[in-house]
């Protein structure tokens, strides 16, 4: 693992130039691998109008036809390598709805858990975090815990305990946790670590001495670098990750635009017109993870939109993306005034029916639409599950009103939310 | 440098690399010792007398040689060494090594140092020293030589030429060592029994980017080079160890070849003791592996600029722990690195302790020769040694191409008296060759009188 910080220290301050030579070394690997193990890529290099994967350039890679995150699914078979090096170590599988809502499942092998965990490690090192600190989580689906290390890091050194909290727990709750547990560190979402702020605002009540503030999963409100600085004295760290991909980029440690973790993913930022945008210009976020020889995702739309940034002024080389948009998600809240971040996995809807894409909505304090698409009618069992299923991840006899649906439009440019409140909105 | 991706071993992953557990291993050094050397002093002196402590505790424990010596330095424990109370911690010598060999061998260690493995020096008197280490030891060992390649920022895919002691002429694919991490160029390998014009040939044949071999060699090769016109093309730079580096050397490589010489400061017990500065010409103390302490005549700390004893302790050796070990060279203590690096500097490391010039006046130094300057001016002369017999008399030991002619003994004794500074009687005395053994450091001047 240091092995591996050891080169990600290096090639992080490579030219452009350098890096993306090398990606593409990588990717006509990968390419190759891909066409000859792959159906699914079985074609590409032809649809590409190239004779050999390892002619691929950044300009032909352009019209490898990209990979729609809904054709994932009902192509999970297709896209499984027949075989594959055996030193890339046996399979393990993520799930996600995604930004976009949409159940995937994507495999992956332990070279490419390696390298996930490698950039967590940048990530740590990169901010300078301070092993000897407590570490906290708030992150869906766990459960409350104390933890001897970090995770990751503690694989390398001696570290501080770690705790761990679900955050679908009150809000009010959480707060008491943090106070309770005082962290040097918390990692949660963007939209839990405002809310948790926004009501220490209110209390007065502040967990002490936590260093830094690190947003997963959605975008941040741009106002809560300020506030986390205003009311926690704490630095906030975004980052950029999917289950996909796992960390995808990392805010520069001197700026506020995020570094794109280049030595494990080519990341490209398109026009409507599939032309790569220039520096200021916000598009389509298109990613081929370099790594992945069970299930490769060559030129994968993830569904997010970003703004591509300019170079780097600290002098690395790595990609910069200025922002990730997307749109805040909302706190749910239930009619006894208790506001949580709801969380729902992907695994819990495709227990029930072969949802294609779940989106709630919350009306009223008491009343929560659940919107999908499904290709046929849901069955009454399935529809009571469905119910019960809801009411048991939100914590409250909510009234659902399920509602089939033959689309959840976005707008261009907004990140999927799979839950949205139409309560007015506590302002800070 | 190019960039130095480290060798895959899984196919597939060419970047970043995915090396072999023993690359990795080097590799992961490599993060830490990047790091350490920015260091405060302050915080690599805490952190190599927490070293220091573990290791001291472990020597009284299990080495009969070390069991009475902490009492020795007054202190009741080892944790409580500081550095101040381990300089009452005894000097070892080298001639206590020899004689004390099976008791400074641990009675056992920690099974994950690994391997026992041991090396051989005959040093510069000529009586065999053993001295026992361990995986562990030699894996710190590996990491500082990667170390010094990666300092100096070679170009890992050109050419390396190394020319050895009792080495077998050969051509290799790899830097040795360093294509265990990564993809290098080759490696083309060549004796120091040699002639000197064959060797000549060999490096213009060879064209290497690189070129290792001691300083005396070099600095004839280079001699000779300027004699005959026939210079190798192509060379980046010269890496130089194993003994004192001449004065001149660095003019004379830069003047006849347009390279530069990298020196590294190593012994055969200890592995490489520091090496030289990127930026510099001094050297940096390999602190993470060995604690160096140069010291005056009354045991107290020099100052720097100040010359002294080097002493200096191992940090990883458990299997035969080498305490306050006097290697038996004089060094000049530095101030702190101006490119910021917190690693303890030695201006020079200017010679064997028993290696100094005595005049009969009682002025005691050591010579700084020069002698490359004179050997062109005669030519003739392709190897030297001065040996200082008695306090009036030194001889002049000469491989030479043909006799001298009188005129020229008598420039070359006058010569030899202005840089001796002294009227020394000097006798000269033509050997077919100045022979070393495995491990002993060649040294232009050499002295027999008694302490």
């Amino acid at each position: 693992m240091l092995a591996m910080q050891w080169q990600l220290e290096r090639s992080q301050w490579w030219t452009p130039e350098s890096i993306l030579e090398h990606q593409f070394r990588q990717i006509r690997l990968l390419a190759a691998h891909a066409v000859a193990s792959v159906t699914w890529y079985r074609n590409a290099l032809r649809d590409t109008g190239i004779g050999s994967a390892s002619d691929l350039t950044p300009g032909t890679f352009r019209r490898w036809p990209i990979l729609r995150k809904r054709e994932v699914r009902p192509n999970e078979d297709a896209l499984r390598a027949a075989s594959y090096p055996k030193e890339h170590g046996g399979t393990m599988e993520t799930w996600t709805t995604g930004s976009t809502g949409e159940p995937t499942r994507v495999v992956h092998t332990q070279a490419v858990e390696f390298f996930t965990h490698a950039l967590i490690m940048r990530e740590n090192l990169w901010h300078e975090r301070d092993f000897s600190r407590r570490f906290a989580a708030i992150r869906s689906m766990k459960r409350k815990a104390s933890l001897p290390g970090w995770g990751v890091p503690n694989a390398m050194f001696a570290t501080g305990p770690g705790c761990v909290l679900d955050s679908a727990t009150d809000v009010d709750a959480q707060l008491d946790w943090l106070v309770a547990e005082r962290p040097g560190y918390l990692v949660s979402q963007a939209n839990n670590l405002r809310a948790l702020i926004l009501r220490s605002r209110e209390t007065g009540q502040a967990p002490p001495g936590i260093d830094q503030l690190i947003t997963i999963s959605d975008t941040p409100a741009s106002d809560l670098a300020e506030l986390a600085r205003e009311t926690w004295h704490a630095r906030l760290v975004a980052t950029y990750s999917s289950e996909e991909f796992g960390s995808i980029a990392v805010q520069c440690p001197g700026h506020g635009h995020y570094l794109v973790h280049a030595e494990n993913l080519y990341l490209e930022v398109l026009r409507d017109d599939g032309e790569p945008c220039a520096p200021g210009e916000t598009g389509r976020v298109v990613i081929t993870a370099l790594h992945n020889f069970v299930m490769p995702l060559i030129r994968y739309e993830i569904g997010d939109y970003a703004q591509l940034g300019g170079a780097c002024p600290t002098g690395r080389g790595l990609p910069v993306l200025a922002r990730v948009v997307g749109r805040e998600r909302n706190m749910a809240r239930d009619p006894d005034g208790r506001r949580f971040w709801p969380s729902f996995p992907a695994k819990m809807w495709i227990a029930i029916a072969p949802f294609r894409r779940v989106q709630l909505v919350q009306h009223t304090p008491s009343v929560i639409e659940a919107r999908f698409v499904i290709e046929r009618e849901l069955t009454a069992p399935e529809s009571a599950r469905l119910v019960e299923a809801l009411r048991g991840r939100l914590g409250y006899p909510f009234e659902i009103r399920l509602a089939r649906v033959p689309a959840i439009e976005r707008a261009p440019g907004d990140k999927y939310e799979e839950f949205i409140s139409l309560l007015p909105q506590d302002r800070a | 440098m190019m960039h130095g991706i480290p060798l895959s071993c899984v196919p597939g992953v060419e970047w970043p690399g995915l090396p072999t557990a023993a690359a990795a291993s080097l590799l992961a050094l490599q993060w830490q010792l990047e790091r350490s050397q920015w260091w405060s002093p302050e915080r690599l002196l805490e952190h190599q007398f927490r070293q220091i402590r573990a290791l001291a505790g472990h020597a009284v424990a299990n080495v009969p040689y070390y069991r009475d010596t902490l009492r020795t330095a007054g202190v009741a424990r080892a944790e409580e060494l500081t550095p101040e109370s381990f300089r009452r911690w005894p000097l070892l010598p080298k001639s206590l090594v020899r004689e004390n060999e099976s008791r400074l061998r641990a009675l056992r260690y920690p099974r994950e140092h690994g391997a026992l493995m041991q090396n051989y020096t005959t040093g510069s008197t000529g009586t065999p020293l053993r001295v026992f280490h361990t995986e562990v030891a030699q894996l710190f060992a590996h990491a500082l030589v990667v170390r010094e390649h990666l300092l100096h920022e070679r170009d890992l895919s050109a050419k390396f030429g190394a020319i050895r002691f009792d080495a077998e002429s050969a051509t290799q694919a790899g830097w040795g060592l360093m294509a265990t991490v990564f993809a290098t160029g080759p490696a083309c390998i060549n004796s120091t029994a040699t002639d000197l014009d064959a060797l000549l040939d060999w490096l213009c044949e060879e064209r290497p980017a690189y070129l290792l071999a001691y300083p005396t060699l070099l600095r004839a090769l280079v001699a000779r080079s300027r004699q005959t016109g026939k210079a190798p093309e192509g060379l980046l730079q010269i890496l130089s160890y194993g003994e004192m580096l001449p004065a001149d050397l660095r003019t004379l490589a830069r003047e006849c070849w347009g390279v530069t010489v990298v020196d590294s400061y190593s012994c055969h017990e200890l592995a490489n003791v520091a090496a030289q500065c990127p930026q510099h010409d001094h050297y940096l103390v390999h602190a993470e592996n060995v604690y160096v302490e140069v010291l005056r005549d009354d045991g107290e700390p020099c100052a720097p600029g100040e010359t002294g004893r080097v002493v200096a302790t191992p940090l990883h050796n458990f299997a035969m722990p080498l305490m306050r070990y006097e290697i038996g060279d004089y060094a000049e203590a530095g101030e702190r690195c101006p490119g910021g690096r917190g690693l303890p500097v030695l201006n020079r490391v200017v010679g064997r302790v028993r290696n100094m010039l005595r005049d009969p006046e009682g002025r005691m130094r050591w010579p700084r020769l020069g002698l490359a300057q004179w050997s062109w001016d005669l030519a003739a002369i392709r190897q030297f040694r001065l040996v200082q017999h008695s306090v009036h008399e030194i001889e002049a030991l000469l491989v030479l191409e043909r006799e001298l002619t009188e005129s020229e003994q008598e420039k070359l004794s006058a010569m030899l008296r202005e840089r001796l500074g002294y009227p020394f009687e000097i006798r000269i005395t033509r050997v077919p060759a100045i022979e070393r053994r495995r491990g002993e450091k060649y040294e232009e001047f050499v002295s027999l009188l008694d302490g």
